[in-house]
């Protein structure tokens, strides 16, 4: 069995994120990366499904320029079997994104598809949906609970939904996307990144793979929320509930 | 007549060559049980022993002097078993009372090969046989004593002590071996009859030969040697056994007295050479530990101290180091069976599975409940490290991302961040706002640099105790700076959760900063920070005089730079937490009760009412947050925290002083759960008050 | 009717009164004619009913296939939902039927000549972006906080009946449940507004009526300290902290919490963090934006009562 596992190199969570000046990009200047925690879950049910069935490849793959091989190091390092870079310097959106791992889809082959339901920078949580869609099969989305049935044919899958948690089996292969409560992702250390240099690597350019992608969405400009100002005592409720709702605008 | 005795008196010369032969015999079978073991712990990774050699006498005599230092002290003179009570005090009769009768047969036997060769030698005569035979009667009864009161413990089975069915035989025999010692004397001193001192130079056998006065020479004479064989037989039987039952910690134990690292606090280093040359980290076999780890298994000997001092295992977590200890030995001797040619032949033909370390062993929840507190490796009378195994084991389990979950977490962003809880690195001086504590750039020459710690710089709680210390320090005039945004977590809980590499990496990066502002003297009010800066640093090149702010605030209340008097304060009842770090691991407990204490003797004011808890100084029972425990969950009703808050309040303190982050967190949440009035505050906001500054 | 459905069409009058057109409102499901109903007062130019067996569930292959054949057929250039996981979980699937793109999580749009210019949330709500999407066909998910007046009146709008093809619809997923929430709050992690309680709430009984209370006005979730959990008053799967849940709401309402940097750890990505809390010293107040002394028991059922007013 194979399991393709799409991540995504971001900035690391805990990063105040600052915008330049000109608000045409965030200020990436010290900033650590970190692969998308969304993805790293995604990989890590990769890995426990491997562990219980034993004979499953996993594969990383990304979509970006050479600065990503750190990302696909680490995912080789907390168990997948091979990396693949799909190299471009352009800023794709998902739908261009969807279409470059569809492709990249068609290439491996693999028995299903495991990625994060959104990346913690863009937060857009559309590419796994669309991706099934150009791929023509099915998808669950925000799983938390994942179990695979019928000899491996279909997916029984627990989708965290404002209603609560439903449950759906799709046929595979599909494209899963795992939500925050699937699984705690193992920690990484460096013994581990040294032993994954050994694993294959491989980086194609997109043209490559067959596929010319274009970014429909365009960003115009990047501003911060409104900043928020010192600590103030109120001394009423009354004057709280003002100052939430006219001043903070969060009621 | 000179008082002095026959060597082998009444024993028939068949009966001495007999006793030569078994002698030998015994002797060999000894060797080969010791051997056997020998041949375990060699498999372990070697450890410099022929290095120890290595160089003229002189350099030998440096290198081995503290081992045979501890092995006169702790060995001979059994420092380390005391503490415990009874137990301790009966082991020191039992031990002294074996020593000296074991001195005694020697000097025997030393005696009689002399007079063998002159008679002009012989030395067991006279004042000295007066002495001799005195001494080892009072000793023998010594040896009983303790006999009997471990024979009586034993019955009561309790069950911090091992039990094992070779463990009556043992005990057992010591008493028949002491028993029959006594009858020997006694049927001796019957057909010798001796008189004067000659006679009550031997009280116990003086007494012991009453009960036989009935009987006549010549049946005391064979009772004699009857009682004698029986005597011979019983010690043959407990020198061979040695190897083959508890009693191999005589051999082990002083073995690992001397080769034992001494201090606390100190972890080995891994390179990366060494990772990328055997492919792994940290032990996942047992033959990974080293020859004295290996050795350490066998001088254990169940008596249960670790695990009574042991703070996870008081609540009930899967972790007794005692029992760490004792299933690594059993793999030890399971998997690493010495290789003679028949037994592969048994073993192709019978495959014995080698058992797995990790998860069959020793399960993986044991390694995280451990807080690194060290109060095993204090309490241990024969120097083994359950701490040592533990993070040897940690390191591995780490480095094969057998971590997830909240300690993970904080892991990643020490990395990402420079501190465990994620905060931008570029606010870790906000805490100093406005309060004028220079930044080494601001003070290019200072004297001191104040190291914060991540919990001074982001935790709010903590940040008061920070800025109560550079209170103190300005008031004091004291010449200091801090690091400010450049400062980053040490990493000693990443270093003691198993993750070397990320340890060594913010280290690096520390002494790097800190070599760019020439520091050499630190001040810090944590002692984990200060335990990494002073030892852990050194390995890699970090030299610094790392002082605790308890003892740097003493010395400026000694100097008079800070003034010794202050408010009229009523006397509150006041108790200390030792944090582990400062006291146990590094010997600091006088100088913050000194703080204490001097800060509240002001002239016209009352002495606090200073209370000390029963676990105290070295004896400190952990807060439970060290080993990375901090960012790890406990069951609520299993908190250690909440164990040592209920020592503190029993002692009856409104106010728990502490001078430890870590303490002062988890002691707050243990007090506010139990008590709606008392307070914990460290020791430098308490003197802040005082002082009224 | 959800507010969330309400931001929808708050949104698409928004666009309709900026830029003209008209729009539909499509209902998908089985026997759904009474929802289609109330509808009807909603200002649409229709309401485009799909009622059909196999859309009991809303299950994501088939209601895709159904969004995208009713937007290529009405020729829509934009299709919107609202920013829930029902809209995130078929939308996606259904631009990408029609090769075209989406915008997710919108706050605000704008004309911009025949085009539009959005505003989204990017970085955990820590940067907006003002973007634009180029396409024929526009999908978007908006932010029911961001829209919320829909001019009332205007009639009722006529239900239009649209035919299903049952065999081509996909059958790749079949719905088998759902565990309905013990409460109809959302989670902690994902809400927006998080009432928190500390040791100051004395027992469960408290803790729903206060807390609870609380978070309920507000539409929110309901977290609490280590210690509530320790004392029993609250299960585990509430705790905010270093070793509970990290919470990144616009509000956290921290109701006698002392501020502990086990529990900080858990929320200090919030935008706006209020401390109702008796003790003036506790280190929470200086991480609240807003801060209130007083006693929990008198405040925090004030604070309820206005709300609901």
């Amino acid at each position: 069995m194979k399991i393709l596992v799409p991540l995504k190199r971001v900035p690391d969570p805990d990063t105040r994120i600052r915008i330049k000046a000109d608000g045409s990009a965030v200020d990436l200047d010290g900033v650590k990366f970190t692969v998308n925690p969304f993805d790293a879950i995604a990989l890590e049910e990769a890995l426990r499904i491997k562990e219980k069935l034993g004979d499953v490849e996993v594969v990383v793959a990304t979509v970006g320029g050479d600065e990503c091989v750190e990302q696909l190091r680490v995912g080789l390092a907390m168990g997948a079997d091979r990396a693949l870079l799909v190299k471009t310097t352009e800023c794709l959106d998902s739908l261009a994104i969807a279409k470059v791992l569809a492709a990249v889809y068609r290439r491996e082959q693999p028995a299903f598809v495991l990625m994060g339901k959104q990346a913690i920078d863009d937060d857009s949580n559309q590419v796994g949906q669309m991706l099934s869609a150009l791929l023509g099969i099915g998808q669950a989305t925000f799983v938390s609970r994942l179990e695979l049935i019928e000899n491996n044919s279909r997916a029984r899958c627990g989708r965290e939904t404002d209603g609560g948690i439903e449950t759906i089996t799709v046929k595979l292969p599909a494209i899963i996307s795992s939500d925050l409560r699937l699984n705690e992702p193992r920690y990484v250390s460096l013994p581990g990144i040294m032993k994954a240099r050994k694993k294959p690597l491989e980086e194609m350019a997109l043209v490559g793979l067959g596929v010319t992608v274009v970014s429909r969405t365009r960003v115009l400009k990047l501003e911060p929320p409104a900043r928020r100002k010192a600590g103030v005592r109120v001394k009423t409720s009354d004057e709280l509930l003002d100052k939430l709702q006219h001043e903070a605008k969060v009621i | 007549m000179t008082p002095t005795r026959e060597t082998f008196g009444n024993i028939p010369h068949g009966s001495v060559i007999l006793f030569y032969c078994l002698t030998v015999l015994t002797l060999a079978v000894f060797a080969y049980g010791v051997w056997r073991r020998f041949k375990l712990w060699r498999q372990g990774v070697p450890i410099a022993v022929r290095e120890l050699l290595a160089g003229n006498l002189r350099q030998i005599w440096g290198k081995v002097k503290p081992g045979l230092r501890r092995l006169l002290a702790e060995g001979l003179g059994q420092a380390r078993v005391r503490g415990r009570g009874l137990p301790s005090v009966a082991h020191i009769c039992l031990f002294a009372g074996f020593m000296i009768l074991f001195l005694g047969t020697t000097l025997l036997e030393i005696d009689h090969l002399a007079s063998g060769v002159s008679h002009a030698l012989k030395f067991h005569q006279g004042t000295y046989y007066v002495i001799y035979e005195f001494t080892l009667d009072v000793f023998g009864l010594l040896f009983l004593a303790g006999c009997l009161f471990f024979l009586w413990r034993r019955t009561r089975r309790p069950a911090s002590v091992g039990h094992r069915g070779t463990d009556w035989y043992v005990i057992i025999s010591f008493l028949a071996i002491g028993i029959t010692g006594y009858l020997v004397e006694g049927l001796r001193i019957v057909w010798q009859h001796p008189t004067g001192i000659a006679a009550h130079c031997s009280p116990v056998g003086l007494l012991v030969s009453g009960w036989f006065s009935g009987l006549t020479e010549s049946s005391a004479r064979s009772t004699h040697l009857a009682v004698w064989w029986v005597h011979a037989a019983l010690v043959f039987g407990f020198i061979a056994s040695i190897p083959y039952t508890r009693l191999l910690h005589t051999i082990a134990g002083p073995l690992n007295l001397f080769f034992a690292r001494p201090e606390l606090g100190r972890m080995v280093p891994v390179t990366m050479e060494e990772v990328e040359k055997t492919e792994r980290i940290g032990v996942s076999a047992v033959n990974h530990f080293n020859q004295q780890q290996l050795l350490s298994l066998d001088a254990c000997m169940e008596c249960g101290r670790c695990e009574e001092a042991c703070p996870a295992f008081a609540t009930d977590k899967p972790l007794s180091p005692k029992r760490v200890v004792q299933d690594l030995k059993e793999l030890m001797t399971w998997n690493l069976k010495p290789q003679t040619s028949s037994r592969t032949e048994i073993q192709a033909a019978t495959p014995l599975r080698a058992r797995e370390l990790h998860g069959e062993t020793i399960q993986i929840e044991t390694l995280w409940s451990c807080t690194t507190c060290t109060a095993c490796v204090r309490v241990c009378p024969v120097r083994i490290d359950p701490l040592t195994l533990i993070t040897d084991l940690r390191r591995n389990r780490v480095g094969e991302g057998a971590l997830s979950g909240t300690a993970a977490t904080a892991l990643r962003r020490m990395q990402s961040s420079g501190n465990p809880w994620g905060f931008p690195a570029a606010e870790r001086a906000n805490w100093a706002e406005g309060i004028g504590a220079p930044t080494v750039k601001e003070n290019p020459n200072f004297e001191l640099l104040y190291w914060v710690g991540c919990a001074g710089s982001y935790d709010r709680r903590a940040q008061r105790v920070a800025r109560a210390v550079v209170k103190l320090l300005k008031h004091a005039g004291v010449n200091f700076a801090i690091l400010g945004q450049e400062e980053k977590c040490t990493g000693e809980s990443a270093r003691r959760l198993g993750d070397e590499f990320l340890f060594q990496e913010l280290a690096s990066a520390n002494i790097a900063t800190l070599a760019k502002y020439n520091v050499r003297r630190i001040l810090t009010h944590c002692p984990h920070c200060l335990n990494s800066l002073l030892k852990d640093y050194a390995q890699f090149g970090g030299y610094y005089t790392v002082v605790h702010h308890t003892e740097f605030l003493n010395q400026l209340l000694a100097e008079g730079r800070l003034p010794a008097s202050g408010e009229a304060s009523p006397g509150a009842a006041m108790t200390y937490h030792d944090p582990c770090y400062l006291a146990r691991v590094n010997g600091i407990h006088q100088a913050p009760r000194d703080v204490l204490k001097t800060a509240s003797t002001a002239s016209n004011s009352s002495a606090t009412d200073f209370r000390e808890m029963p676990r105290n100084r070295e004896k400190t029972f952990c807060c439970g947050a060290g080993g990375g425990r901090m960012w790890m969950e406990e069951e609520p009703q299993k908190r250690v925290c909440a164990l040592r808050a209920k020592e503190a309040l029993d002692t009856g303190a409104k106010t728990v002083a502490v001078s430890c982050p870590f303490c002062l967190t988890m002691l707050t949440d243990g007090i506010a759960a139990q008590s709606d009035s008392a307070q914990v505050k460290d020791v430098a906001e308490i003197l802040v008050e005082r002082l009224s500054i | 009717m959800k507010q969330a459905t309400l931001s929808a069409v708050a949104f698409a009058h928004k666009v309709v009164a900026e830029a003209g057109g008209l729009f539909d409102i499509l209902l998908i499901g089985e026997n759904v004619s009474g929802n289609a109903e109330r509808l009807r007062q909603c200002g649409a130019s229709a309401v485009l009913v799909a009622d059909h067996a196999q859309l009991k569930h809303p299950v994501s292959d088939k209601y895709a296939q159904v969004i995208a054949d009713v937007a290529k057929e009405r020729g829509v250039t934009m299709v919107v939902g609202a920013a829930s996981t029902y809209s995130k979980d078929i939308l996606p699937r259904a631009a990408a039927l029609l090769d075209v793109g989406m915008l997710s999580d919108v706050i605000d749009v704008s004309r911009d000549g025949d085009d539009f210019t959005f505003k989204r949330v990017m970085f955990a709500g820590n940067v907006i972006a003002t973007v634009k999407l180029d396409g024929a066909v526009k999908f978007l998910t908006v932010r029911a906080a961001a829209f919320t007046h829909s001019p009332t009146g205007s009639g009722s709008s006529p239900v239009i009946s649209i035919r299903v093809e049952a065999d081509r619809l996909p059958s790749f997923i079949e719905y088998e449940g759902r565990e309905a929430k013990v409460t109809g709050r959302p989670d902690s992690t994902e809400a927006r507004v998080v009432v928190s309680g500390g040791r100051a709430i004395k027992n469960a009984a408290d803790f729903e009526r206060l807390i609870g209370g609380l978070a309920d006005a507000l539409g929110g979730a309901v977290g609490s300290s280590r210690a509530l959990v320790d004392a029993g008053v609250t299960p585990n799967s509430l705790q905010v902290g270093q070793t509970g849940k990290i919470v990144a709401p616009d509000l956290y309402i921290a109701v006698g919490i002392s501020g502990a940097i086990q529990h900080l750890a858990g929320m200090k990505d919030t935008k706006i963090i209020v401390a109702i809390n008796k003790d003036p010293e506790a280190p929470i107040f200086e991480v609240a934006d807003f801060g209130l002394v007083g006693d929990v028991y008198q405040l925090v059922p004030e604070l309820v009562q206005k709300l609901r007013k």
